[in-house]
């Protein structure tokens, strides 16, 4: 079993540990202390989010300035890159636990519903009630503050320590379903007029299978790895392509190649996984430094922050002790708790937004998003240790 | 695998209600309070990633400069209605038919917030204000062609950066009066003089060539910063800087 809580970032899993890794060099040292660690095995450390997206706000335009223009430009393409790359992670994952674990599905989707019930709601509230001026529908926004509150990663969870962390990493794994589906509606809504829209709706659809089955007729025909290596980036850069040309989220067309893979014949989704697991990594860094960078003081971006917290909070513990109550054997806290967690897709869904949104409301989301986002990664290292603590 | 005693659930129900009341609490307490300034405009969405890194054509930049600038530079401007003044009517004779009024002129211009509540703008000779809501005139200079204006509050976001003057050849944005508020469009100027005027503090700028600018302009770099005013003179139309405007807007307020 890998270790999950080093999903984003690589480096030693439980078997490399048991098998006698050679001692690392200290500079190994001090990257592995910054990489994600237990948190809820008490031990202080930090988590990607924590790290990069400081990192890119000082590389930034409000800090070194060295992330300029031109350089953001090509920062915003990698990030549809990688917002395709995470979809078709999504997918591939979907597709291999629909068959199996259609409970945990179940336990999941409501899980992100409510959270996405929860901070959408409150933030629209809040919107009307203090007359937030927002240069975009306030539906939309709220829709999309839930959207990037309801992603987990459960990258705390250690399945070695806990087995209750293995159910719910897979929950954090399907829950980012719902949220890809909503998320395609919306662009459907913000860049679609009228009848349009149905065409729209179907674009993300059409785009992930035809990519899906580019990729699955030139995959296992490759003469050699370095072959097959070209075809699955090809195959990834047309996923991203087509989604920024034709103004349709990156993550949905992901994540409907990334569930043909699954369901053709062959072994398309063992390869994809394999070859674009090597570009994981690095594109997660690219995406938390890119929002650094992208990062813009904003007053709304401010207002929206308290909604997002208070409400991602209710919301997962809520959807934690409903979930909990579905797939059963797990304390709701416990899957609350492990579900706190925000990741990188939460950060994915703002950057994909903020290509759609006018700039002002793009850059409050993010900036929101961003904030939030790592103050939960600290509020799951050190406030969710001494919650477990508690008594059972 | 951990099953959730009586007390645990207790514990576990307490905490769902802590975490939700507290979020709704603190939620009813901030929707208390309006957002501090409006400090939006409407802009467009960013273009799309690729739609970005292709190459563009050197106008369509220039197009996107004065869509950037626009927006950044609207919250500083208004409009306001000007209207010819109406020759007074001629006595009525016996006899004669009464002519019929002739129809009004009327004029829309751009008009520099200075304050909160006040704007200053360009007043031909033989013109008036047109009073709207809101809008009505503090004082005059008939012999500068300036009016200061009481306009609708709006949040005052300060002038910006000044530029100390301009150069040609290159290009400059004006801002001019438009119904639905003020309107941006790029203009290149070939050659600047400046020459003393009397009536101002410091030198005007003289823009050479066909200028082709009306009096009651904006003039705005293409990074934002604003140079001054175009008011009309002997030859023309001439750039009043920011420092002369201000010197004369002060003289305005204190009468």
């Amino acid at each position: 079993m890998s270790d999950q809580r080093r999903r984003e970032l690589g480096g030693l899993d439980p078997i490399d540990r048991r098998l006698g890794a050679p001692p690392p060099s200290p500079l190994r040292w001090l990257f592995s202390l910054l990489r994600t660690r237990s948190a809820l095995g008490l031990a202080p450390s930090l988590t990607p989010a924590v790290v990069f997206l400081p990192l890119g706000v000082l590389l930034g335009p409000h800090g070194l300035n060295l992330i300029t223009g031109d350089m953001r430009t090509l920062l915003d393409l990698s990030v549809t890159l990688a917002l395709a790359l995470v979809g078709v992670f999504v997918g591939i994952a979907f597709g291999r636990e629909v068959p199996s674990a259609g409970r945990l599905l179940l336990a999941a989707s409501l899980e992100s519903l409510v959270t996405i019930a929860a901070v959408a709601g409150a933030t629209l509230y809040l919107v009307v009630s203090t007359g937030l001026p927002l240069d975009a529908s306030a539906v939309i926004i709220a829709l999309a503050l839930g959207l990037c509150a309801s992603a987990s990663s459960a990258t705390s969870a250690d399945p070695d320590a806990d087995p209750a962390a293995a159910v719910a990493t897979r929950v954090a794994d399907l829950d980012d379903i719902l949220p890809i589906i909503v998320a395609a509606g919306i662009f459907t809504v913000a860049t679609g007029t009228g009848a349009d829209r149905w065409w729209i709706a179907l674009i993300p659809v059409g785009a992930g299978l035809i990519t899906g089955l580019i990729g699955w007729l030139l995959f296992e025909r490759a003469k050699s790895v370095a072959e097959r290596g070209v075809y699955v980036l090809g195959t990834l850069a047309l996923a991203g392509g087509a989604a920024a040309y034709m103004r349709v989220s990156p993550l949905s067309v992901g994540l409907v190649a990334g569930l043909l893979w699954t369901m053709v014949p062959g072994r398309a989704d063992r390869i994809v996984q394999d070859d674009l697991g090597k570009l994981q990594h690095p594109l997660v860094v690219l995406l938390l430094v890119t929002a650094g960078a992208l990062w813009t003081p904003s007053a709304a971006g401010a207002w929206l922050l308290v909604p997002f917290l208070l409400f991602r909070l209710a919301g997962k513990v809520a959807g934690g002790w409903i979930s909990a109550r579905i797939v059963g054997d797990v304390r709701p806290s416990d899957m609350a708790a492990y579900l706190m967690s925000p990741g990188v897709i939460g950060i994915a869904f703002a950057l994909n937004f903020r290509q759609i949104l006018p700039a002002a409301s793009g850059e409050a989301l993010l900036w929101a998003v961003a904030i939030g986002t790592a103050v939960f990664e600290v509020f799951a290292v050190v406030a969710l240790p001494l919650w477990r603590r508690e008594p059972r | 695998m951990s099953t959730p005693s009586v007390s645990g659930r207790g514990r576990e129900t307490r905490l769902l209600l802590l975490v939700i009341m507290v979020a709704v609490a603190v939620l009813l307490v901030l929707a208390q309070f309006q957002y501090p300034t409006p400090d939006r405009a409407v802009v467009s969405p960013l273009a799309g990633p690729i739609e970005r890194l292709a190459a563009r054509a050197t106008f369509e930049e220039l197009a996107l400069i004065m869509g950037d600038l626009s927006t950044r530079v609207q919250p500083a401007l208004t409009v306001i209605t000007l209207e010819r003044i109406p020759p007074p009517a001629p006595p009525a004779r016996r006899g004669v038919a009464p002519v019929a009024p002739a129809p009004t002129d009327r004029r829309i211009v751009a008009a520099l917030r200075i304050d909160i509540n006040l704007a200053i703008a360009h007043l031909p000779s033989g013109f008036r204000v047109v009073p709207a809501a809101g809008i009505e005139v503090a004082t005059e200079d008939p012999d500068r062609r300036l009016v200061l204006v009481r306009v609708p509050d709006a949040p005052f976001v300060g002038l910006g950066s000044v530029a100390q003057g301009i150069g040609g050849p290159g290009y400059v944005a004006v801002f001019e009066g438009a119904r639905g508020g003020p309107a941006a469009r790029p203009l290149f100027i070939g050659r600047v003089d400046s020459f003393d005027d009397p009536r101002w503090t410091q030198p005007l700028l003289s823009v050479g060539g066909d200028p082709q600018l009306n009096a009651g302009a904006f003039i705005y770099t293409l990074d934002g910063r604003l140079v001054g005013m175009t008011l009309p003179d002997d030859l023309g139309v001439a750039i009043t800087r920011v420092p002369a405007l201000l010197a004369a807007v002060e003289a305005l307020r204190v009468q």
